[in-house]
């Protein structure tokens, strides 16, 4: 597969599919009849954000403060973004920290997609990096890069929380990082 | 897996909300529209700004003012290629169902499932099928211990459909099938084994 047109270049070269384009009869929408009827005009990617980048919005709504979940203006469906997001390593993480680490990446000469996903996910090992990378030997991305990413992934990004699924008890610990350490026990 | 998007439409305030600042009203507005809704771009999840209003005017026979509004929210959307974790849902003999707290639609077929394997009747619960790889010797239980991670392999807008039997399953709009069949994929506990990179110097 050449290069050019593999999945995570393409997303580079803001890809959009002809479908998000569509005239309005042919977009499957989910709206009350009200609005059926107008054109929407839309650019439909205005910049992909990461989850950090979402969680932080939420955060400067006044998520984290609000225990009760009734006061601040955020929706239900809102709380539950907040709450996977919580679970993901972007909970600790902050803009400092993901720009330094995209920086530092472009010796790396990974796609923004691949980027992307690394601060996402924040791979601890080789074997969690190779879902991420997309043909790493036709790139040139030999076991030494791949040695590099990883320590730069954990030189620069804090380790993600731990995270109990399996039923009622759920613990959220942060390391160090520039956030407040909570324990929360759901 | 979160996209921004810019929205240009036309939004109607009822009387009721008259009373509040404007933009407030038109986020509210804006958010019983599109939030928790799919669009063809996606599961709108947020607001994120209104960048212009304009207008107001109130059309004959309604009370409510009319503004065109344009504004960006973020949206759900990953790309293909992207690895998400999620958590096991429910399985079934065609495959897996995970899910994202905020959204319970994605599926893994059995094709996508690591071979080989097989589909037992889970024993803990017995409406349900329990998927299990056969690796060499070891047979790795693919369930809710763990979260598990899947790359994106397609999403789908099913059409609505104009007639359903009586219990179906309630309508996804929006279908996100993923892929468990690789290095880093499935259940996090199924590669805790392997050691993480050490720091000896090359």
């Amino acid at each position: 597969m050449h290069f050019v047109s593999s999945l995570a270049s393409r997303h580079d070269q803001n890809y959009i599919p002809t479908s998000f384009l569509d005239h309005h009869k042919n977009r499957k929408y989910l709206f009350s009849p009200i609005t059926s009827n107008k054109t929407v005009r839309m650019k439909a990617n205005a910049g992909t954000l990461t989850n950090f980048e979402v969680l932080d919005l939420l955060n400067s709504r006044g998520a984290s403060n609000d225990t009760t979940r009734v006061i601040a203006p955020i929706t239900t469906l809102e709380y539950k973004v907040y709450d996977y997001l919580m679970e993901t390593p972007a909970c600790t993480q902050t803009l400092e920290i993901i720009t330094n680490f995209s920086d530092q990446c472009e010796d790396f000469k990974l796609a923004k997609a691949e980027i992307l996903n690394i601060i996402n996910i924040r791979p601890s090992s080789t074997v969690n990096l190779a879902s991420i990378l997309e043909e790493p030997s036709g790139r040139g991305i030999d076991k030494k890069a791949k040695e590099g990413i990883l320590k730069l992934v954990e030189a620069l990004l804090p380790s993600p929380p731990i995270v109990e699924a399996r039923g009622e008890n759920e613990e959220e610990e942060t390391e160090e990082g520039e956030q407040l350490a909570t324990a929360v026990l759901r | 897996m979160f996209c921004l998007s810019e929205l240009e439409d036309t939004v109607r305030v009822p009387p009721s909300d008259l009373n509040l600042p404007l933009e407030v009203a038109i986020k509210k507005a804006l958010q019983k529209l599109f939030l928790d809704k799919v669009l063809s771009i996606g599961l709108c999840v947020s607001i994120y700004g209104i960048k212009s209003i304009e207008g107001g005017f109130v059309l004959p026979g309604d009370g409510a003012a009319t503004y065109k509004v344009v504004f960006r929210i973020v949206v759900f959307r990953p790309f293909v290629g992207e690895v998400i974790a999620a958590k096991f849902k429910e399985s079934d003999s065609n495959g897996l169902r995970l899910t994202l707290g905020f959204f319970e639609d994605v599926y893994v077929p059995a094709p996508l499932i690591p071979t080989p394997n097989r589909c037992e009747p889970d024993p803990y619960n017995r409406n349900q099928m329990r998927w299990v790889w056969k690796y060499g010797d070891d047979e790795f239980i693919i369930d809710d211990s763990c979260q598990i991670k899947f790359r994106v392999e397609n999403i789908s807008y099913p059409p609505v459909p104009t007639e359903r039997a009586e219990d179906a399953k309630p309508f996804a709009p929006m279908v996100v099938t993923g892929t468990i069949d690789d290095d880093g994929l499935g259940p996090v506990s199924w590669w805790e084994a392997c050691a993480p990179i050490s720091d000896a110097e090359d």
